[in-house]
């Protein structure tokens, strides 16, 4: 079991029953986990983020959202960090960066490991067509 | 002794985030809040232990353990826009308070960060809960953030089952008034 896992269960969030769409969720997210396609995956994670604050969509975090942001932290540190143009990658990420960052201080991640985040950073409206 | 709060289900903008805090309080603490419900048009919207005024500011002051503040200021900035801005039916002036939330709500999963909801969301959920125009924009996700933040809150029964307690408490007042009439009715 990872670290973050066994962190994440000392915080006692209570895990209620899924229903039949959480499961689909939990399920879908866990089968990207299996398959490590969690890179490729990360436009699609940002769309799902985008209208859903965790992704079982629950009202508070759940393992699967502990599993998988173990994986996407280092990805976004490098989206943020291989970049000229921040504002492009926040722009295109800003659903990922906003998940990943609850996350990272829920879990209590050192600051050396979190991804640096500028919550006032200007960023273009979001519209969907 | 018990807060007393006085919600009217008839007000032109239903105190739903003074309900929604006082459900928080008694939900932290069972008994800490005695929420009654009055049927007036005239009367005003809420009232908490017989004041009027500022009455979500001060239901959040009275339990200091259930709504921790880490910074008073921005929440006192977040009750005044849910109290003027985000009631309004002015569809324009409306979108414009909308985006502006939405800004707020780009990389933050609560108004002010962190990682739990404070006094500033339940005052603007609370505030958009009671505004007719709404429901349609959150819907039609025109502010993605917005529509996600508040579908967040959907989740949580301390919110989304406050307007049901209303409807249901005016429904036991109507009915209780009806009765005494028939009364009446007989007696003559």
């Amino acid at each position: 079991m990872s670290d973050l896992i066994t962190k994440f269960k000392t915080l006692s969030i209570s895990s209620p029953a899924l229903s039949r769409e959480q499961n689909a969720f939990n399920t879908q997210w866990q089968s990207v986990l299996k398959s490590g396609q969690v890179e490729q995956q990360l436009d699609q994670m940002n769309l799902f983020l985008r209208d859903n604050t965790f992704l079982v969509s629950t009202l508070q975090p759940t393992e699967t959202d502990v599993e998988v942001f173990e994986a996407v932290l280092p990805l976004s540190k490098q989206l943020v960090s291989s970049t000229k143009d921040v504002k492009d990658v926040y722009a295109k990420y800003r659903h990922v960066f906003r998940w990943v960052d609850y996350l990272q201080n829920l879990l209590a991640v050192p600051s050396g490991d979190q991804l640096t985040l500028n919550h006032d950073l200007e960023l273009p409206r979001e519209i969907i067509e | 002794m018990s807060a007393t709060l006085v919600i009217n289900g008839k007000a032109p903008v239903v105190a739903y985030a003074d309900l929604i805090a006082a459900r928080i309080a008694n939900n932290a603490k069972p008994e800490s809040v005695k929420v009654e419900f009055v049927d007036d048009k005239k009367a005003a919207p809420s009232t908490f232990n017989g004041s009027t005024e500022n009455t979500f500011q001060a239901i959040v002051d009275a339990f200091p353990q259930v709504f921790i503040d880490s910074n008073k200021e921005e929440t006192a900035k977040w009750i005044k826009i849910a109290n003027e801005e985000l009631v309004i039916k002015n569809f324009q002036k409306l979108s414009q308070s909308l985006e502006h939330l939405d800004t707020q709500l780009n990389l933050r999963t609560f108004i002010l960060g962190g990682l739990h909801y404070t006094a500033a969301d339940v005052a603007c959920w609370g505030a958009l809960r009671s505004n007719g125009m709404v429901g349609s924009i959150i819907k039609n996700k025109v502010d993605v953030n917005v529509s996600r933040w508040y579908t967040l809150f959907e989740l949580d029964p301390l919110f989304h089952e406050a307007h049901e307690s209303l409807t249901k408490s005016l429904q036991e007042l109507k009915k209780a008034a009806t009765s005494g009439k028939k009364k009446e009715v007989h007696k003559a």
